[in-house]
Order: structure tokens, then C-alpha cells, then sequence
């Protein structure tokens, strides 16, 4: 989550002050997202010293002054460069209860039956506060916090439905051993055949001799 | 006549203190050689009420009643001879045994029963016959497409020649084109076979087959409707809509 392009974007509108900010900021992002006073204040003065914003001292008579930001132009070429990099998302090879469950096939204290069960309890109490959540919005009024409830529950639906396949596949994967780790080499390293290969060992995991 | 009847059919989860309800007095009726379709949000009780009715899970009260018997009342043993003799059970995952061919599959369930292998097999051959995979029956399960699979898993629920099926998601896995093949196969046993069928779904242009749909939410029915005409599909999706604003 980025609060520095929230206030490039929001400052890409018009000047504002600070205070103004940071209101703009927690009426667009309905969602409990939370954003200190000061954490604007610090970014607000990196950015100045990165040359993303400037600003002018707006005096006044019945208020200390004030300092308006406007966005630059080195801003506004950065905020372009944002929007126009899509958003990678994790696709959770390392999901915490899939490692969970694993464990639990392998043997343990716990059946993976249970283990399973009680995701899928916590997944539905998500399920149910969002649908909560989403009934009590008017979708009239507040479609972009509509699109976003809704996002999580087709993400809920889907880890629901993984944990279905899970269950259809347990007594396939109650067979499952793991492979056994190659044995060690020792003395002399291994000339690879096909040195290309070495490259995709990031993804291969078992290029270490 | 009814096949299979639910009364006040409630299951509860949770704790005493905060209990919820993924069914709620559910009250429905499903006539001999009827096609229903379940439909609702997600969450809303569809798989539990189908296990329930399945006696795959003992309601906290109520009662399934299947012909003239309660099977709520009877015992573990009792249960499991009617939900292997008048029960077929059709899932999102097929649940196909990988080293098995497909005739040794559909005939598995049969051969666990008691029935003699050659026998098994025979009718395993029927029941193959009647989901059009006849060609496909000495293949494993990893040489056929989902929709493929599917039709086998429906064969093996056919097999035994069940008082009622039932499907939770049968085409939940699947892409449109297999989804088609599975309902048509599925609409073909009905109407060529008397087949008794509940599936639940959550695609419109499923349900738009089903001879009856019924909408539930937060554990309880909250519209029922037979459908005709072209638009359909159209129609359902509307409902659907209303049903998960509407509310609880
Ligand atoms: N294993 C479980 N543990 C706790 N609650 C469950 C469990 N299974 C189902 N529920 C509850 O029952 C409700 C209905 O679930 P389910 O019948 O699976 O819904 P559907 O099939 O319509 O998506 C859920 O919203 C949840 O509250
Ligand atoms: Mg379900």
C-alpha cells in the first residue's frame, strides 16, 4: 500500500495543505487502513526532497500558516510511471497453512482432516463478515468499496474451494513421501552437460550438489 | 409422491454462546423423477443441506425423510446401507481413483457391496452406456478430459441405481463446454431414466436445465421457481441478484 503515490494522486488534483490531505486520504480509502498524521508529515518532506512536491506558505490572519503542496512535474512523471505498472500479486507458493497441512499428512498430533476443518471454520467467518459487510454498503453510493468486498469474497471462495480439493485428494495424499534428497556429492563438483540449465536453479531448488 | 422430503432440517455451528445457523428450518419436498436445482449465495447452506439430505452429516434437529423412512433416527450402520443402496453422491472433484480404469471405477462402489465382480463390471458397462462414455471404459482417469471424468464419477453414482442423486457443484471444476456435457448427461437421465436429481449450483446456465429452482440464503429457502421460456439463464441471474441483496 503506498501512501506516498495516494498523495502524488491526490495532490495531482489541486494544491492542498496537509491537514486537507490527510481528510481526502481516509474518505477515499473506506477500508480500515491506517495512516498516522505523521507518516504524511514524513512523507510529505521526503518527497519534497526528492523533488516530487513543492510548496508555498499560504498566510493567514486568523491561523498559523500553512504550507500548500502542488505536485511537480518530476511528480506527476512518477505517478504516470505508477499507474502504468501493473500490480504483481503473490501467488503464495509459500502459503503457511498449505505447510501446515502438509505436516500434518506426514503425521502429527492433529489429523489433516482437522487441520483442514478448522481453516475452513475461519474461512467462513471471513466469508460471513464480508457478506455482512457488503449488505449493510449501498452499492449506489459506494461502488469502489462494493468492488473491493467483492474481491475478497471471490479470494475466500477460492481458498474455500481449495480446501475442498484438498479434502477430495487426502487419501491420494496420505501416500504421499516425500522424494528423498539426492545424495551429496563429494570431493570434486559435478561439470554440468547442459550448463544453460544452471540459470533456472532460482526455480528448480535442487541445482545445489 | 415425494422421494425425499426435509422437515425443519437445522444444523448449527459454532459455540452455544455464538451459534450459527448454516441451516435454518429448511423445509423442502422432491418429487419421484423431478430435476431441482439449489442455488445461493456462497455460504448460504447449499452443500449442508445436501449432506444432510444425503445423511452424509446428522442434523442438530429436523428430519430427512427418504420414501417412508427417517433417516435422521436411524443408526450409523442403518445409514449406511440406504446411502449406499438409494443415495448417489456427485461432487465438484471427481474423486476417481488414478490407477483404476474407468469401468473399474464406476464398478468399485458395487464390488465393496458384494456384488460379484463380473456383475460389478456389467453393470459398471451400463451405467457407462448411459453417460455416453461406453467408448472410454478401459481408460484411467488421467487419459480423460474433466467433462470425461465427471460423466464417469456420474456413472458411479448411477450404477447402483440410487432413489435420488445428489450433486453438489458438478461442474464447479469444469469449463463451459464440459459444464454442457455434464447437465446434458445429467438432464438426459432424468428425462430418458426417471432419475431423481438435486444439484446445487451456483452457474444460471446449469440451473437454467433443472425443472424447479429453489433460491436459498442464510440457511433458508427464500424463492422458488419454475422457469420457462428462452431467456432463462437471463431470468436466474436476475433472481440471484435480488436474493443476495435482499435482507437476511
Ligand atoms: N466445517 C464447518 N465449520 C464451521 N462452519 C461451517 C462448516 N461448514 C459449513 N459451515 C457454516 O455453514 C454455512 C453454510 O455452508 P455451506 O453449506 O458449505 O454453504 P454453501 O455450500 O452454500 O456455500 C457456512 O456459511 C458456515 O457458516
Ligand atoms: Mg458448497
Amino acid at each position: 500500500m503506498s501512501v506516498k503515490f495516494t498523495l502524488l494522486a491526490l495532490l495531482h488534483q489541486r494544491p492542498m495543505h496537509g491537514y486537507e490531505l490527510g481528510k481526502q486520504f481516509s474518505s477515499i480509502m473506506e477500508a480500515d487502513w491506517d495512516v498516522k498524521p505523521g507518516q504524511i508529515a514524513s512523507t510529505l518532506a521526503r518527497m519534497k526532497d526528492g523533488g516530487l512536491v513543492d510548496y508555498e506558505i499560504a498566510e493567514s490572519s486568523d491561523a498559523p500558516d500553512r504550507k500548500v503542496y502542488s505536485i511537480t512535474d518530476e511528480g506527476r512523471a512518477d505517478l504516470e510511471l505508477w499507474y502504468r505498472t501493473p500490480e504483481v500479486r503473490d501467488y503464495r507458493l509459500s502459503d503457511t497453512f498449505y505447510i501446515k497441512l502438509v505436516l500434518s499428512i506426514l503425521g502429527g498430533p492433529v489429523p489433516p482432516e482437522q487441520v483442514l476443518s478448522a481453516q475452513r471454520r475461519e474461512l467462513y467467518q471471513q466469508l460471513h463478515n464480508v457478506t455482512e459487510m457488503l449488505r449493510k454498503t449501498d452499492a449506489r453510493k459506494q461502488l469502489p468499496w462494493v468492488l473491493l468486498l467483492e474481491s475478497a469474497t471471490m479470494h475466500l471462495e477460492a481458498d474455500l474451494r481449495w480446501i475442498e480439493m484438498c479434502e477430495a485428494h487426502l487419501p491420494d495424499l496420505k501416500h504421499y513421501t516425500p522424494p528423498k534428497p539426492p545424495p551429496r556429492q563429494r570431493g570434486r563438483p559435478r561439470r554440468h552437460a547442459t550448463p544453460e540449465r544452471e540459470s533456472d536453479g532460482a526455480l528448480g531448488g535442487s541445482s545445489e550438489a | 409422491m415425494f422421494i425425499l422430503k426435509t422437515e425443519s432440517l437445522t444444523k448449527k455451528y459454532g459455540s452455544e454462546s455464538q451459534p450459527i445457523y448454516a441451516l435454518r428450518d429448511l423445509n423442502m419436498s422432491v418429487e419421484a423423477g423431478e430435476f431441482v436445482a439449489i442455488m445461493g449465495p456462497s455460504g448460504s447452506g447449499k452443500s449442508t443441506a445436501l449432506y444432510l439430505m444425503g445423511g452424509l452429516d446428522r442434523p442438530t434437529s429436523g428430519h430427512v425423510w427418504l420414501r417412508d423412512k427417517d433417516i435422521t433416527t436411524m443408526n450409523d450402520d442403518a445409514l449406511s446401507k440406504v446411502r449406499r443402496e438409494s443415495i448417489g453422491f456427485v461432487f465438484q472433484f471427481f474423486n476417481l481413483i488414478p490407477v483404476l480404469t474407468a469401468v473399474e471405477n464406476v464398478a468399485m462402489p458395487l464390488i465393496l457391496d458384494g456384488v460379484p465382480r463380473p456383475q460389478a463390471l456389467e453393470r459398471a458397462e451400463a451405467a457407462l452406456k448411459q453417460v455416453d462414455l461406453a467408448n472410454r471404459a478401459s481408460h484411467r482417469p488421467s487419459e480423460l478430459s474433466g467433462g470425461q471424468q465427471q460423466r464417469a464419477a456420474i456413472a458411479r453414482a448411477l450404477a447402483a441405481k440410487p432413489a435420488i442423486i445428489l450433486a453438489d457443484e458438478p461442474t464447479g471444476n469444469l469449463d463451459s463446454r464440459s459444464s454442457d456435457e455434464v447437465v446434458a448427461v445429467l438432464r438426459r437421465t432424468v428425462d430418458d431414466f426417471g432419475q431423481t436429481l438435486v444439484l446445487v449450483t451456483h452457474d444460471p446456465r446449469v440451473a437454467a436445465h433443472a425443472d424447479r429452482i429453489v433460491f436459498i440464503k442464510d440457511g433458508n429457502i427464500v424463492d422458488e421457481n419454475r422457469l420457462k421460456g428462452a431467456d432463462r439463464a437471463e431470468q436466474i441471474r436476475e433472481k440471484l441478484g435480488r436474493v443476495a441483496m435482499s435482507e437476511g
